[in-house]
């Protein structure tokens, strides 16, 4: 018997995309890290050039294109300078509610993109409106580490 | 020597197109030749604007272009909005290269998690395990704006009113209703304190440009429309080491589209403005970006009703963004729109005596690329 | 409506991988060295393009990732993007926005990290189409493996004739320093190696190399005021097929590489190229493909691809050496290889090669390849402007 030409019916071929990567940090990006897993430390690099001291450390200096070429410590405090909460559920991205901060670390000249915990979430809105930019903010680290950026937990108040 | 637009064609916006994404290419492709009056045989050289990874698909021009009718033609991919693609497309005219080119975007979000994959644009080492996307930075660089200059809530809700207001007038916006300010305003948060009403859907729709040089265009076309400006500009990829309240590409690209064009004052010289409202703020940063108003003056702007249908400088007439957006295709979609206002076939979202339009794209997290471009009739 | 030429190149030395260096990094070590060879500054660059082929860098967008690093902070930056040709694309791009007369200098910049990926064919997987040739496994390498079995079958050509293919791009590839394989094989090396897709073996495929490269074009009045010999851009076309590998049988295989050889000639006013042209750098990842390219392109008649191998007209001394550098058997940093191929070629005309340089070359012609043998781009470069 032939089939029931359905016209409203369209196949939907499913796919995924499972293909695994292994990306080598690099000199610079794997001191940075390093300092995250060995040492609880959060170094920038200094543009030769600008000045700046350039959070992530980074080889290049865009504005100058040169070379940076000195490790300055960084505070894992300062004040935060955006955020944003996401509220959605979307494919592939943590449950929400949570935190995504700008904070800009004492001694340097760009800011940290992190996770920011410590705020109560059962009201987004008055979350939202409470956080105020300008807060002060200490990273918090894991006690495992293990060479990545999310070795720093995430950031919270200090007070 | 210049460039004129002779054709433009578009497919409606909707949220899901049943039919192979490829076979959009063509619908699109066709709606614009035959706008131009030209066969495909008359058309030299093909160039999309489209995404890697959108579609689930690495090179997806490797469908789009030949179904565009790309077969034994000239052809290259803008992996970027289409708006770009029109600028490198206006590029191979002026070389000599060319006398027509078929710009395309086909823009389908449907097919994939596109949350997850503007998540898979960012650097491994420092930013992709962080659980950020683009509506969360989206939402970053809305507060920041707002607290720097005052912005209000009701300011926001009123750009969203507007646009969806005009999207209802526009037989290929996607979102066809309007909304009013309490609605915008109580709508479901999605990256606080952005709510969904605040920011872009996503669409499946598409569009194609028709350019040719002068001397071409003069033979087959009564009232062709002249690019007159075009800017793009890229800043920083790193959301650390910028000040997100500037869209500062746009601003670049602003300069050189207006310089180009001998506009010295954009808000006399400039009819219609289709902007690329990813959302009610980034509207709002464009108006001083592009040198509608001062730095942080845009509140004002939309309060004094300027940019409305019937203001001194309407924006987003077709809807803008906020009403469809066809990833790839949003940019391209800007200028197919300006035309269609220049040409005075814009139907029930026609605005009067458009001499000169501009259109406007931003790319990237913190809006880091845009691209101007001015046509006049 | 301008002239334009190349007046600067740069390029990493391609490896396996860099470890030492991420991929912003290896953009600006390739910018930085093309400005160096072009004694410019990034001041006076107006805009770049931008070639990178994403998956293969593990980031979707790579590019805006990257361009900062390669100098285009600020500056109007244009991403291209059409699979193995890439590169050549935006050298065409870059070509194209000077010629317009929209900028003086226009530096395009390729990238790519292609040991990124733990296995890259399963990406190149993800080019085909879901709905009809994904799920057949069909990878890059059947794109030199399934001609090569049918190019034996119709012509007649040997295994033997295609490892030479082989044997001269590793022979050539021991004259340059940033060529990615220096080893020399024999065709008994090619012939014992393993089978990677019958009929090819290892040592008919392209290794996988992480490195970038970086042009440097410039108007008329301004390429004359930065170098005596830069390389006239004389001609750049590229062509579209089918995407799908069953629309093309036989001969259709190189149909449209040969239409676009043809435009490209008329364009150059190049009668017989096989004496008209100096040197080639032609995109050949596969040993097969340099059978169907030679034929295509007009150095040797229909079928007679191996042959010409045999006389040895392609290798260095001979009539027109094919690949001085070693060409992509020897390097293969996907986006950035085609790109590769007119930075080479450029070198030739400017008289920078080095060991590997062909003595007074007037005319070289470049080649690029992507998705399934379906975006061809070609360029003729010349001592003399067009
Ligand atoms: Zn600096």
């Amino acid at each position: 018997m032939a089939t029931k030409d359905n016209k409203d019916e369209y196949i939907i071929v499913e796919q995924t995309w499972n293909v695994p990567f292994r990306h080598y940090a690099g000199e610079i990006t794997s001191r940075y890290l390093k300092e995250f897993r060995d040492n609880k430390k959060i170094m920038g690099r200094r543009c030769p050039k600008c000045k700046r001291v350039l959070i992530p450390a980074r080889k290049n200096c865009e504005r100058c294109f040169t070379e940076t070429d000195e490790w300055i410590e960084v505070n894992d405090e300062g004040k935060l300078v955006t955020f944003s909460i996401n509220c959605i559920k979307y494919v592939g991205m943590p449950d929400p509610p949570y935190i995504m901060g700008l904070i800009r670390l004492d001694g340097a000249d760009t800011d940290i993109l992190h996770y920011i915990k410590g705020i109560d979430l059962s009201d987004v809105d008055k979350a939202g409106r409470e956080l105020k930019i300008g807060t002060r903010m200490k990273a918090v680290w894991k006690e495992v580490r293990v060479g990545n950026v999310t070795d720093i937990d995430y950031f919270m108040p200090t007070v | 020597m210049r460039v004129a637009v002779i054709g433009v064609g578009q497919i409606p916006a909707e949220t899901c197109k049943r039919d192979v994404f490829s076979d959009q290419s063509a619908l699109i492709s066709k709606a614009a030749l035959a706008d131009a009056a030209l066969d495909i045989g008359q058309i030299n050289n093909v160039v999309a604007g489209e995404y890697d990874l959108v579609t689930g698909r690495t090179a997806e021009h490797m469908y789009t272009i030949p179904s565009a009718g790309g077969y034994l033609k000239d052809e290259i991919r803008i992996n970027d909005d289409g708006l770009f693609a029109l600028a490198q497309a206006y590029m191979g005219i002026m070389a000599g290269e060319f006398e027509t080119t078929l710009v395309l975007s086909t823009g389908i979000s449907s097919e994939g998690p596109q949350e997850l994959i503007t998540n898979m644009r960012l650097a491994p080492f420092y930013h992709r395990q962080l659980g950020l996307h683009e509506k969360l930075a989206n939402g970053m660089q809305a507060l920041q704006y707002r607290e720097r200059y005052g912005v209000t809530m009701k300011q926001s809700a009123k750009v969203a009113v507007k646009n969806r207001k005009n999207a209802v007038r526009n037989g290929y916006a996607h979102l066809q209703q309007e909304v009013t300010e309490e609605e915008v305003m109580k709508s479901e948060f999605d990256c606080w304190p952005l709510r969904v009403l605040e920011r872009a859907p996503w669409s499946d729709g598409g569009c194609a440009v028709v350019l040719a040089s002068e001397s071409f265009a003069r033979r087959v076309c009564l009232h062709p429309v002249w690019i007159t400006g075009l800017g793009w500009s890229n800043e920083t990829y790193y959301l650390e080491d910028k000040d997100l309240t500037h869209l500062t590409a746009t601003k670049h690209a602003a300069q050189r589209a207006y310089k180009m064009a001998g506009i010295n004052n954009a808000v006399k010289d400039i009819d219609v403005a289709e902007i690329y409202d990813v959302t009610t703020y980034h509207e709002l940063m464009a108006y001083e970006a592009l040198g509608f108003c001062k730095e942080g003056e845009a509140g004002h702007l939309i309060d004094e009703g300027f940019t409305q249908m019937n203001g001194d400088l309407p924006v987003n007439p077709s809807g803008g963004v906020l009403s469809s957006n066809p990833l790839s295709a949003s940019g391209l979609s800007r200028f197919v729109e300006c035309v269609l206002q220049l040409r005075e076939q814009a139907q029930d979202h026609q605005i009067k005596n458009a001499c000169t339009g501009l259109a406007h794209c931003i790319t990237g997290y913190g809006a880091q690329r845009s691209c101007v471009a001015i046509v006049r009739r | 409506m301008k002239r334009a030429a190349i007046v600067g190149v740069g390029q990493t030395k391609f490896v396996s991988r860099h470890r030492d260096l991420i991929h912003p990094e290896l953009t600006f070590e390739a910018s930085r060295a093309a400005l160096e060879d072009a004694k410019l500054s990034i001041d006076n660059v107006d805009a770049l393009t931008m070639g990178v082929m994403d998956p293969f860098d593990g980031v979707d967008c790579c590019d805006r990732w990257i361009c900062g690093a390669a100098g285009g902070y600020n500056k109007p930056v244009i991403r291209i993007n059409t699979a193995g040709a890439t590169g050549m694309s935006a050298a065409i791009a870059a070509y194209e926005q000077v010629a317009s007369g929209m900028f003086e200098i226009v530096m395009a910049v390729s990238e790519q990290r292609v040991s990124e990926p733990v296995d890259a064919q399963s990406l190149l997987n993800t080019c085909t189409c879901p709905y009809h040739e994904r799920a057949m496994g069909g990878s890059a390498i059947s794109l030199g493996a399934v001609p090569a079995t049918r190019h034996m079958y119709k012509y007649g050509s040997t295994h033997e004739q295609r490892a030479l293919s082989a044997v001269k791009a590793h022979k050539h590839g021991m004259n340059n320093p940033y060529a990615h394989l220096r080893f020399e094989v024999t065709v008994q090396d090619v012939l014992n190696s393993m089978i990677v897709e019958w009929p090819l073996r290892l040592l008919d495929c392209c290794p996988r190399s992480d490195g970038a490269v970086a042009v440097i074009f410039a108007s008329e009045d301004v390429a004359k005021t930065i170098t005596d010999r830069p390389a006239w851009v004389n001609g750049a076309v590229s062509i579209a097929d089918g995407p799908f590998f069953g629309d093309r049988p036989d001969v259709s295989y190189r149909a449209a590489l040969a239409v676009a050889a043809r435009r490209l000639y008329q364009k150059c006013g190049i009668k017989n190229p096989l004496k008209d042209i100096d040197v080639a750098e032609l995109y050949i990842p596969f040993t097969s493909l340099e059978l169907i390219q030679t034929e295509a392109y007009g150095f040797c008649d229909e079928g007679k691809g191996g042959e010409l191998l045999e006389e040895g007209t392609t290798w260095m001394g001979g009539e027109l050496p094919i690949n001085p550098s070693g060409g992509v058997l020897c390097t293969n940093c996907i986006g950035a290889t085609a790109e590769l191929r007119v930075a080479e070629a450029a070198l030739q005309v400017m008289g920078k090669g080095g060991l590997r340089q062909v003595p007074n070359v007037e005319t070289a012609l470049a080649s690029g390849l992507g998705g399934m043998l379906q975006f061809h781009t070609l360029m003729m470069l010349g001592s003399e402007p067009r």
